[in-house]
């Protein structure tokens, strides 16, 4: 510490206290320090670099910029009968950025931070002011986007200049509230929980909205954004004033997951591996939960034992996959990519519940060696477990649909429930992958050569779910039509779903060895 | 008519990376007695573990269990028990139901008091609601060794059952093993511990780091020989159990 004292002051130009006598470093002392001697040890941005990133910027505006635009900002207003609906969107986008900041953090360290200067004798104002800053200036610039989405999407044309600059000036000052909001949750665990709670309701809530679509009002009245910007801007900045203030004890508890968190989530980003963020996930979930042993039976399959107790202690996320089930319902106007992508989102999802112990025998197969069971008996009771989730979700995420979607009449909730085999085996797949793999050879394009693991990655469990899913993803992509699904084409689909969940069985599971 | 050796292994050899580890290693090891690895770190021994249960294949020789080659079966796995490997445990059960799963998945009732037995004796019954990531590393062990104790088998595998434990708790283990060794099933085990080996009171197979054959305690079917038994060591055909016996716990069910 001394070292880092003396060498702080050096770099600074100030004189060397006098190791015990002169001033503590200031935190910003210490990491122009650590960056001085990182840049000096690693190779600094070179112009390559630049122009890469330039050129990247400039291809991702060429292909993105008018479709990012339409979005944004589309050339017509919403009528004024989806004004409730596209209220509640876009107020659930706002929750959404609140429980994300919660999820997040919002006061993130680097983990080199967390390990060499969190316990250390720096000011912890200091050291948590950059983070703050970042938590604003992210929260801000998102609020003013949702701003700008409700502008695009609520305000006759022609749009007032001054009127849209302090909607999204109101807009940025509710995102800093919001981070300011989560930094008080973060610092306050009991209010953290009481936050959550809350925002679980308004979302179910603002869910309810979309669904059942009110009437709007004759003539929907906007608010005058001046006064709404003004407000939302002078308090987000009492609050941030309140908040630098509280700083300088804010407890170190708080600090630590979210910095582990979101340094395996940038990992993550950097080794283009999202694997393993599936188990940070799971961890965190049981972490928070306390268990009771429960005497296990004889009689029942051992496999079926361990599924059906974990399913129990899931029981609240399981009741979050119901809520869920509403959501292709509330993207019945959008287009057909969207509707199937929820749909098969949702099953994957809920199909991957208890997939967690598949991911960890496939990763380390001494448990299951204990246990001395076949891989085959093992695997088809997991797929029992994910085919009932998957397809009751389907059938529920169906029904809602036809009911409230407006799809043409058809036994929906039998094609959703024929489909679930398909998610089941699909997600079964998806947790037997492991890791990306990086070493298979380059593959040469026109465009360049690129390492062919992460789409594999991303495609294993799709190379089945398509296929086998014909059935079922042709009766959405053809949901505009008058007629709805045939019982025929339940028939098929199940013939299909059931032949390739025993088809998976028989060929990707050994009958005799005891490792998945 | 003798019975074939539950393992039987002939001039093993193992390299890593060009660097000999086990050269022309000769080993059998009876139904009901046990057998205990010594030397120091590097000499093979957990080497010798794997190629047992088939987790390693030797670069030359042969090993058999049971009378085959080891294998990745379930069949195999039903009848070996072993510590070579640390598991990850499942996610959501607490440390009770593990061993309860593996107690059932071996096919014994797992509330015929065997469980509570061994957390009693292995002082895991306080933390039985635990996850076992919430466990200490000494309770892990304790975790580890009461599932392959809960698991009825007939050969048990073991690699240093002693560490991470304290100087009771490597106590109660032998007792616990003995137990087993008592019901009939067979131990091989890797050791550094001789106090521990001595309480086990197994013979010894001492390993080196010097090249050349290894020294077998008990070449082709002969009698049990002790090579470099530890202080106060029990044969196998010895009745009599070490002094302090009367201080170990009763044997478990099987």
């Amino acid at each position: 510490m001394s070292q880092l004292r003396d060498a702080a002051a050096v770099e600074t130009g100030r004189p060397t206290p006098t190791p015990g006598l002169g001033r503590e470093p200031t935190v910003r002392e210490l990491r122009r320090w650590v960056r001085r001697r990182q840049v000096a040890a690693r190779a600094s941005v070179s112009l390559e670099t630049l122009y890469v990133l330039a050129v990247t910027a400039a291809i991702a505006i060429a292909l993105l910029g008018s479709w990012l635009r339409r979005v944004l900002w589309p050339a017509v207003p919403v009528d004024a009968s989806a004004w409730p609906a596209t209220s509640a969107l876009l107020a659930a986008a706002g929750v959404a950025l609140l429980l994300t900041l919660r999820r997040l953090g919002p006061l993130v360290l680097g983990r080199s931070d967390l390990a060499w200067l969190l316990h250390t004798p720096v000011s912890r104002r200091g050291l948590l002011l950059p983070a703050l800053a970042r938590a604003l200036c992210l929260a801000a610039v998102a609020g003013a986007t949702l701003a700008l989405l409700a502008v695009g999407r609520l305000a006759p044309r022609p749009t007032d200049g001054a009127e849209t600059a302090a909607w999204l000036a109101a807009g940025a000052g509710a995102g800093g509230c919001a981070a300011l909001l989560a930094t008080a949750a973060q610092r306050d665990p009991r209010l953290g929980r009481w936050l959550d709670r809350m925002l679980t309701v308004a979302l179910c809530a603002l869910g309810a909205v979309v669904l059942l679509e009110p009437a709007a009002p004759a003539t929907p009245t906007i608010p005058g954004p001046g006064l709404l910007a003004a407000l939302t801007v002078t308090a987000a900045g009492a609050f941030t004033a309140a908040t630098v203030r509280g700083l300088r004890l804010f407890p170190a508890a708080a600090l630590h997951e979210p910095a582990a968190d979101v340094g395996a989530y940038l990992d993550s980003a950097y080794v283009m591996d999202p694997s393993f963020t599936t188990d940070l996930r799971e961890r965190r979930f049981w972490r928070r939960r306390t268990l009771r042993s429960a005497p296990l039976r004889r009689g029942m399959p051992v496999p079926a034992q361990h599924e059906l107790r974990v399913l129990r202690r899931k029981l609240p996320r399981l009741g979050w996959l119901a809520g869920a089930a509403a959501v292709p319902a509330m993207l019945a106007d959008g287009a057909s990519w969207m509707l199937a992508l929820a749909l098969v989102g949702g099953a994957l999802t809920s199909a991957s519940t208890t997939a967690e112990a598949t991911r960890r025998d496939v990763a380390q197969p001494a448990l299951l060696r204990l246990l001395g069971l076949p891989a085959r008996r093992v695997l088809a009771v997991r797929l029992l477990t994910a085919t009932a989730l998957a397809s009751l979700w389907c059938a529920l995420a169906l029904t809602a649909l036809a009911l409230l979607g407006g799809l043409p009449p058809g036994p929906w909730w039998a094609l959703g429930l024929a489909f679930g085999p398909v998610a089941g085996v699909a997600a079964l797949r998806r947790a037997r992958i492991g890791a990306i793999n990086h070493g298979l050879p380059l593959i040469d394009t026109p465009m360049g050569a690129f390492p062919p693991g992460p789409l594999l990655w991303l495609l294993t469990g799709l190379d089945l779910l398509v296929p086998l899913g014909l059935p079922m993803l042709t009766a959405l992509f053809g949901a505009d039509s008058v007629a709805g699904p045939s019982w025929q084409r339940v028939l098929l689909q199940a013939v299909l779903a059931v032949g390739g969940a025993l088809g998976y069985l028989w060929f990707a599971a050994d009958r005799r060895r005891a490792t998945l | 008519m003798p019975s074939p050796p539950v393992v039987s292994a002939r001039a093993l050899c193992v390299s890593f990376g060009g660097t000999p580890v086990l050269r022309g290693l000769d080993l059998d090891l009876d139904a009901g007695d046990a057998l205990c690895l010594t030397g120091e770190n590097g000499v093979g021994k957990s080497t010798v573990l794997r190629c047992v249960t088939g987790l390693l294949t030797p670069d030359e020789g042969t090993v058999r269990v049971f009378g085959s080659p080891p294998d990745d079966s379930a069949a195999f796995w039903r009848r070996v028990v072993t510590t070579i490997e640390n598991p990850s445990w499942y996610v959501g059960l607490t440390v009770r139901e593990h061993v309860e799963l593996v107690r059932l998945a071996g096919g014994a009732d797992p509330a015929d008091g065997c469980v509570d037995e061994l957390f009693s004796a292995l002082g895991l019954t306080r933390v039985g609601d635990s996850a076992p990531n919430q466990l200490s590393s000494g309770q892990r062990q304790r975790l580890l060794l009461a599932a392959v104790l809960a698991r009825p088998g007939e050969l048990l595998v073991l690699d240093e059952p002693e560490q991470r434990l304290d100087t009771e708790g490597r106590q109660v283990v032998a007792g616990l093993l003995r137990g087993r060794l008592a019901a009939g099933a067979s131990v091989l085990l890797a050791s550094h511990d001789p106090a521990f080996v001595a309480a086990l009171g197994c013979a010894v197979l001492p390993l080196h780091a010097d090249p050349g054959p290894h020294a077998d305690p008990r070449p082709h079917a002969g009698p049990p020989s002790h090579a470099d038994p530890p202080p106060h060591a029990n044969s196998p055909s010895h009745a009599s159990p070490p002094s302090h016996a009367d201080a170990l716990p009763p044997a478990l069910p099987a």
